[in-house]
């Protein structure tokens, strides 16, 4: 990034639900569970994190979109590692 | 962020896990009485009133104490307090390190020349203040030096004292904001997981919009508040220097190379090695301005030593009473000492509210039941900074109690460090300077009420009632406004999975 495109960075009105392709890789904090996969939300939009657990929470992973419903705000993410070894 | 606490080190507190949080609210209600009803700005007393929080915590935990001081410890050994702990001594030499080569009697200078009016100069005054402060990196000395030597000029001129105060504050708001050197932004970058280059240039599309307002608003207020220029308002120019302006290099090094991404220590230290090198070789300053050594003239080695050409330049002789070391260097870093025992100590009393509970406790009922979506967790972050802020005097020791919560609510949603870490610094730094409890209105109140003493025509009617200031502070209600604006519009937000994991990564 140059000093212009980090300055400029986030200079727009940003959805509360953001929705995702499939096939998209980034990382992102897990939030929470349901009782039985981990869930990653980012903003108001949902991702289930299958095969995920409680020990995820608060750790930031590096996931795998593998299907979002832009209608419902909410897909399903494959976990590919964790990031974080704070 | 931390993960859960460990089993074996959790405290159980008498009364519950809502006790656990006694120490930090012993604090917050020491400072609120301290600095709100008492009207004391005294960091060291903020100190007292933490290491009594800790104590009285000690006797509210049901089992060992060695757990409790054990957690204190690790507590105080926290890589957040360490980084800014050092971003704060690197900081504060750079800062005095520019004061003495004269940068505040070159933005006087700019001022005078640039003849600017009484409608004009609370505007102006703004400005020069608010790049000041964006260089020194430190609101409270903006307020003091400004007060101190902008102020008597602009009154002269004929500009209200009151809004001229006000231009003030908004400018020191503007720097404690921006300033990558700026204590409040050290604490917000490091505490938020995020880089402060980064931060800092993040930081600018919220800052920008809220001072065109605020400039908007000096000039309409300074056209409609001004009056007639008072007798002697000619004498100014002729007392203020322009070559202090040449700091704007050392400034303008600091602040590009953190936010290319170096790290703080270097970016300032390079600032430091060009400051230093101005200063001498322009004549700014000689070195002794910067460090000297106060050695006692009774010594025969020290006569010897202070004969020599280079290193006599900065050792000093004085009588054996008056010996230590000074100079724009030492000074800088030992400004910060209260404010490093504080943060090490505010640390602790918040692993103590880790892992006693009440940490979690509070945090459940603002994720059940305020914070359920992602506007309303960004409202929350910026009412809960705004308000801790508005009671604690020390604006710095309000953000290090709050950052955790932003921290956490914000991860709970995903919301990017950097957007973390301007909600909680923007609001920090706007709310210290509106009250007249706030650390920077009492800071230039102290300095104001030296001018009657220093200048004759400076009558005690022209003194500005701090309770009276809050409403001209523009810059600080604007930026409040465009956070406020931000977390429901969408403006600015980013989440963590918007930008490569990399860039925000701990300084």
């Amino acid at each position: 990034m140059s000093l212009l495109e980090t300055v400029l960075a986030g200079l727009t009105f940003r959805t509360s639900t953001p929705a995702f392709e499939a096939g998209e890789e980034f990382t992102a904090y897990v939030t929470g569970t349901d009782g039985t996969d981990a869930l990653v939300r980012i903003g108001d939009s949902v991702l289930r994190l299958e095969g995920g657990n409680e020990s995820l929470v608060d750790r930031r992973v590096r996931l795998r979109v593998e299907s979002f419903d832009t209608q419902a705000h909410e897909g399903r993410a494959e976990l590919r590692s964790v990031v974080d070894a704070d | 962020m931390s993960s859960e606490p460990e089993e074996a080190t959790r405290l159980r507190f008498r009364g519950g896990p809502a006790v656990s949080a006694v120490p930090v609210v012993f604090f917050v209600v020491w400072a609120v009485v301290q600095s709100g009803v008492l009207g004391i700005g005294d960091t060291t007393g903020l100190v007292v009133g933490m290491l009594l929080g800790l104590i009285v915590g000690l006797f509210l935990v049901r089992g060992e104490w060695k757990t409790y001081a054990d957690v204190v410890f690790d507590g105080m050994t926290k890589r957040v307090a360490a980084t800014a702990i050092v971003a704060w001594l690197w900081a504060g030499m750079f800062a005095a390190t520019i004061q003495t080569g004269g940068f505040v009697d070159g933005l006087v200078w700019a001022a005078v020349a640039l003849d600017v009016g009484a409608a004009l100069f609370p505007a102006a005054t703004f400005l020069l203040a608010a790049l000041l402060a964006t260089g020194i990196g430190t609101g409270y000395g903006t307020a003091i030096a400004f007060t101190a030597l902008v102020f008597p000029a602009g009154v002269l001129l004929g500009a209200s004292p009151v809004l001229l105060f006000g231009a003030i504050l908004s400018g020191a708001v503007f720097g404690d904001n921006l300033a990558p050197v700026s204590d409040t932004t050290i604490v917000s970058a490091v505490t938020q997981d995020a880089d402060i280059g980064g931060v800092v240039a993040s930081r600018f599309k919220y800052a920008v919009v809220a001072a065109v307002f605020a400039l908007g608003g000096y000039l309409v207020a300074g056209s409609a508040m001004s009056a007639v220029p008072l007798a002697g308002a000619a004498g100014i120019a002729e007392t203020a220097r322009p070559l202090g302006l040449v700091h704007l290099v050392s400034i303008a090094v600091v602040i590009g190379t953190a936010v290319s991404g170096r790290h703080i220590v270097e970016a300032v230290s390079w600032g430091l090695v060009v400051a230093v090198a101005l200063n001498l070789l322009l004549g700014l300053a000689p070195a002794s301005r910067m460090l000297v050594f106060r050695a006692p003239e009774s010594s025969g080695v020290v006569q010897a030593i202070d004969a020599t050409p280079v290193v006599g330049g900065v050792v000093e002789l004085v009588p054996t009473a008056e010996t230590g070391v000074g100079g724009a260097l030492y000074t800088g870093a030992a400004d910060f000492f209260p404010l490093i025992v504080l943060v090490l100590l505010i640390v602790a009393g918040a692993e103590v509210m880790q892992r006693g509970g009440g940490f979690d406790a509070v945090q459940s009922f603002l994720l059940d039941r305020v914070a359920t979506n992602v506007r309303r967790a960004e409202t929350t972050m910026v009412l809960g900074t705004a308000t801790v802020n508005a009671a604690i005097t020390i604006n710095t020791a309000a953000e290090i109690a709050v950052a955790p919560y932003v921290a956490r609510l914000g991860t709970r949603f995903n919301i990017n460090g950097y957007r973390r870490a301007n909600i909680l610094d923007a609001n920090t730094s706007a709310l210290g300077y509106i009250f007249p409890w706030g650390g920077g209105v009492l800071a230039g109140f102290t300095a104001m009420q030296r001018l009657p003493a220093e200048y004759e025509w400076f009558t005690q009617s022209m003194l500005v009632n701090p309770a009276a200031v809050w409403p001209f502070v523009f810059h600080g209600w604007f930026l409040v406004a465009v956070f406020l604006l931000a977390a429901w519009t969408g403006y600015g937000r980013e989440y963590v999975s918007d930008r490569r994991s990399g860039e925000v990564s701990r300084v």
